[in-house]
């Protein structure tokens, strides 16, 4: 039995009280915060952000009479309207509650201290079984259609009491800021008989105890030349460590689009389209008439205009290997789509028992998770965030939809026996000569693993498998870096946030042949991709790259190839569906580079200037020894390379090290912050300039 | 003016050894070398290139051999043993050599396919209905056996259910467009009575 008291007021979601039975009640309490936002915020059309405790006692009595939050934070004057039991319709008795949190929206979110909470029940003070926190954030205004969300939970459990935290929070975001918190670490201080202390202290980019957020916008990148590098702009974080989803499923050949469910039914594998079982090409319908007997018998029982017109059958053909399904004796068809028999599989029953078996023990096993742990994670917030049901509560908080299943034990299928009775060899495999041609190769028979055909005239045609098209997100703010087009004919991107596109690309022009302890000169070719001017410093490898804004690169040889490595921010907490992980960097520099002592200017990328002859120098005043060539946003830089005496007789190539730093101007978040915010980024990169010549 | 003076000349003398049954259409741009007999209904499309250097090539009837294609009775290597009768290559009927293949085997039957691109060296023998798939190479003496398809970059082999079937229409097709657009080369042989269509 339940029952649901929906707040009538503004700021009252919901309140639950459910009973499970006569001598267990468990009660649900929501407690709305709504802060008001600072004053810049205000601004924004419809701010709102809400705060919510749960408590979920188990009381002997059927009545709830006293809750107490109790909060032992010093309140940071009146910003947040405190609801009271008198606001709320259920919880009349006595039920205060003190302000518990005092939470200041600004770059991020303070999240210091709650408070303590006490439940009285029948005059009794009761133990507290379970406490969520949850935060959510809501804000929108006046966005335009896009929406982006994070959560975040993890849970604890200190002295059997369960203390749980969601933090999620949802933005749409237009010119405003917030948006995310990345991650929370939830400490039990105290357990006092029933009364529980607890903190909530934040730790993102550093440990402070506040949430800074690292929203942002993100860019990412991807080129065919430089490999898939993240950026993230506002922390701006180059790294590959990104994570991906699949967005949508299609079929190469046919181009069609299916939702997800449906690609699951249908196994992955398109329903009009076939690959030949013996090369793997896709096959084509064909066209042919019908063999002579066959056309004679319809002519005698059907009408007489069937005789003018021979009737069309349809084949499957292979243009490469020119199989086709009369080689497999597949009856041609009528219809031109499809009505091919479907290849049974021999082994459905058994693979059906199994199935089910393992969907038994998922739901069991997501049960208990429910129970215990971490609830699954929740992307973005659901748009019924001001509506809670009861169904959704109770989702929310853990506890499963329907009282638990018991196990069907006796849904196990039989297991499989191991059997040492093999069929004798037929005495003529010694005496008849193996015909390759007729025999299928292993990769006809692993293609179709289910049948794996021994002779070639027993290969049928299979359904094409689909293609995903896949999405990356940026594994700190979870922006979408890179998002390709929906439409499976279309190759474009939504999003595409290539670093290409904002780190300087480097190349190498020549470098003269490398003798141990000499200095050979290394020209190297910087080119600004951006839209602003940047100054390029040449720093030391072992540059430290920990500001706050940190990332690390990975250039390999002339082809300028990143790839990368990061620096992540400590996000313990998060799990990303996809996530890889960030890659170390084992490179190790065998060479010393000797350094610039200026740095290097380069102007914005001008396409016009591409068509333009007039060779404008922009006259910077260049360090002749440093700057050997300039045009447009290019220039070539002269550098010394002294390899190592260690390696003479090593046959490694020779690897140089040093760290890049250049200006970025970070336009993205300059909607947050007015104006752009110009970072110096610092890049490590590795070149891998040459073999050592021997010694002349 | 001389150069083309003496390339008439050649032909002249080539066209002594170059036998054309009526029916055949052999564009005067082909290049052809040696003593070529060429059967009806064959067609050879400009630039395809017939050489006749070791001895004599008799090609049947109904065949396509595109432009680029090459046919050739590749002289002997210098360190091989003088043969004892002269060599002579022979191309069966109603076979397709596609543009830029090269085909020196000494013997084809009939309804083979040489793809685009496709190789076949002097000592295999094509029998009947083989497909030498897009670039594909045979190199090592052997006969491939009838209905065979040499098909993917790994040169993987299967045996056809079924003869390709013979390309009749591309040939009706060749002879009623190419007299449009090329010169012939007249046929110099009386059709036999009593030959094979």
């Amino acid at each position: 039995m339940a029952q649901t008291f929906a707040g009538t007021q503004k700021h009252v979601p919901e309140c639950e009280i459910s009973r499970k039975n006569s001598d267990e009640t468990d009660v649900l309490l929501s407690l709305v915060e709504t802060a008001s936002p600072r004053k810049e915020e205000r601004s924004s059309d419809a701010y709102r952000r809400r705060f919510v405790v749960k408590v979920e006692t188990d009381t002997q009595g059927s009545i709830l009479d006293h809750l107490d939050v109790h909060s032992n934070v010093r309140s940071r004057g009146n910003r947040g309207e405190i609801m009271t039991s008198k606001d709320h319709p259920l919880v009349r008795p006595r039920v205060s509650v003190s302000r518990i949190d005092d939470f200041v929206v600004s770059s991020g979110i303070t999240l210091s201290k709650l408070g303590a909470i006490t439940i009285v029940s029948d005059g009794r003070t009761v133990p507290i079984r379970e406490i969520w926190v949850e935060l959510e954030s809501i804000m929108t205004s006046g966005w335009r259609g896009r929406t982006v969300g994070i959560s975040s939970e993890f849970s604890l459990i200190v002295s059997g009491i369960m203390l749980r935290s969601v933090v999620s929070s949802a933005a749409s975001v237009d010119s405003c800021s917030l948006l995310s918190l990345p991650s929370i670490i939830v400490s039990v201080t105290e357990v006092i008989s029933s009364v529980v202390m607890f903190s909530l202290s934040g730790r993102l980019v550093d440990s402070s105890g506040t949430f800074n957020v690292v929203m942002s916008s993100m860019k990412v990148v991807c080129s065919s030349r430089v490999a898939m590098v993240v950026i993230c702009s506002f922390v701006v974080n180059l790294s590959s460590s990104s994570f991906l989803t699949v967005d949508s499923h299609y079929c190469p050949n046919c181009m069609e689009n299916l939702p997800s469910s449906e690609v699951r039914l249908k196994k992955n594998k398109c329903s009009n389209c076939f690959d030949c079982p013996c090369c793997f090409q896709t096959l084509s319908t064909r066209a042919g008439l019908a063999p002579v007997r066959a056309s004679a018998l319809t002519e005698g029982e059907e009408n007489k205009d069937v005789k003018a017109t021979p009737k069309k059958v349809y084949y499957l053909f292979c243009s490469l290997c020119r199989w086709s399904s009369r080689d497999a004796g597949i009856p041609d068809q009528s219809v031109a789509t499809g009505g091919w028999p479907e290849q049974e599989n021999p082994h459905v029953t058994r693979i059906n028992a199994l199935i089910d078996y393992h969907k038994v023990l998922a739901s069991i096993e997501k049960q208990q998770c429910e129970r215990k742990k971490i609830h699954p994670k929740r992307s973005f917030m659901p748009a019924t965030m001001y509506s809670f049901t009861s169904a959704l509560v109770r989702k929310r908080i853990g506890r499963p939809m329907k009282p638990p299943m018991q196990s069907q034990s006796s849904a196990q299928p039989v297991p499989s026996v191991a059997s040492e009775d093999v069929d004798e060899l037929s005495s003529d495999i010694f005496t008849e000569t193996v015909d390759i041609t007729k025999i299928t190769t292993l990769e006809q028979r692993l293609q179709h693993p289910e049948v794996q055909a021994e002779k070639i005239n027993e290969l049928r045609p299979q359904h094409r498998q689909f293609l995903v098209k896949r999405s990356q997100r940026c594994r700190v703010c979870e922006h979408n870096v890179s998002k390709s087009d929906l439409c499976p004919q279309s190759t474009k991107f939504k999003i595409l946030l290539a670093a290409f596109y904002h780190i300087p690309e480097v190349k190498i022009v020549t470098c003269e042949p490398l003798r141990p302890g000499k200095s050979s000169e290394l020209l190297l070719k910087f080119c600004n991709p951006t839209q602003h001017q940047t100054q390029i410093t040449i720093l030391p490898l072992d540059t430290s790259l920990s500001t706050s804004l940190t990332e690390e690169k990975d250039i390999k040889q002339e082809d300028t190839q990143l790839s990368e490595s990061s620096n992540l921010l400590p996000s313990t907490v998060r799990q990303a569906p996809v996530t890889e992980d960030p890659k170390v960097i084992k490179v190790v520099s065998n060479a010393d580079l000797m350094l610039p002592h200026s740095s290097l200017i380069l102007p914005p990328r001008d396409d016009a200037a591409e068509y333009d002859d007039t060779n404008d120098n922009h006259n910077f005043q260049d360090d002749p020894k440093l700057v050997v060539w300039r045009k447009g946003n290019k220039a070539v830089i002269r550098l010394h390379v002294i390899p190592h005496d260690t390696n003479k007789d090593n046959e490694d190539p020779v690897i140089v090290g040093f760290v890049m730093q250049h200006g970025y101007v970070n336009t993205i978040a300059a909607l947050e912050h007015k104006s752009p915010q110009k970072v110096d980024v610092k890049v490590k990169l590795y070149l891998t300039v040459g073999q050592l010549v021997g010694e002349t | 003016m001389d150069g083309k003076m003496s390339s008439n000349n050649s032909s002249t003398y080539r066209r002594a050894n170059l036998k054309i049954a009526p029916g055949a259409v052999v564009c005067e741009e082909s290049i052809l070398k040696g003593d070529i007999s060429i059967g009806a209904k064959t067609i050879i499309h400009p630039r395809a290139c017939i050489l006749a250097e070791a001895g004599p090539i008799i090609i049947g009837e109904g065949n396509i051999i595109e432009e680029m294609a090459t046919i050739t009775n590749r002289q002997l290597p210098s360190d091989a043993p003088e043969p004892v009768t002269v060599p002579v290559q022979i191309i069966g009927n109603y076979n397709v050599f596609e543009t830029d293949c090269v085909c020196e085997s000494y013997k084809v039957g009939d309804n083979n396919i040489l793809e685009a691109k496709a190789q076949v060296s002097r000592e295999i023998e094509l029998t009947n209905g083989c497909v030498i798939g897009a670039a594909c190479s045979l190199t090592e003496q052997e006969t491939i056996p009838e209905n065979t398809i040499v098909y993917g970059s790994q040169c993987q082999r299967r045996e056809m259910n079924d003869k390709p079937y013979p390309q009749i229409g591309q040939l009706d097709f060749l002879l009623k467009v190419l007299p449009n657009y090329h010169h012939f080369r007249k046929s110099n042989v009386k059709s036999k009575p009593g030959g094979p269509l």
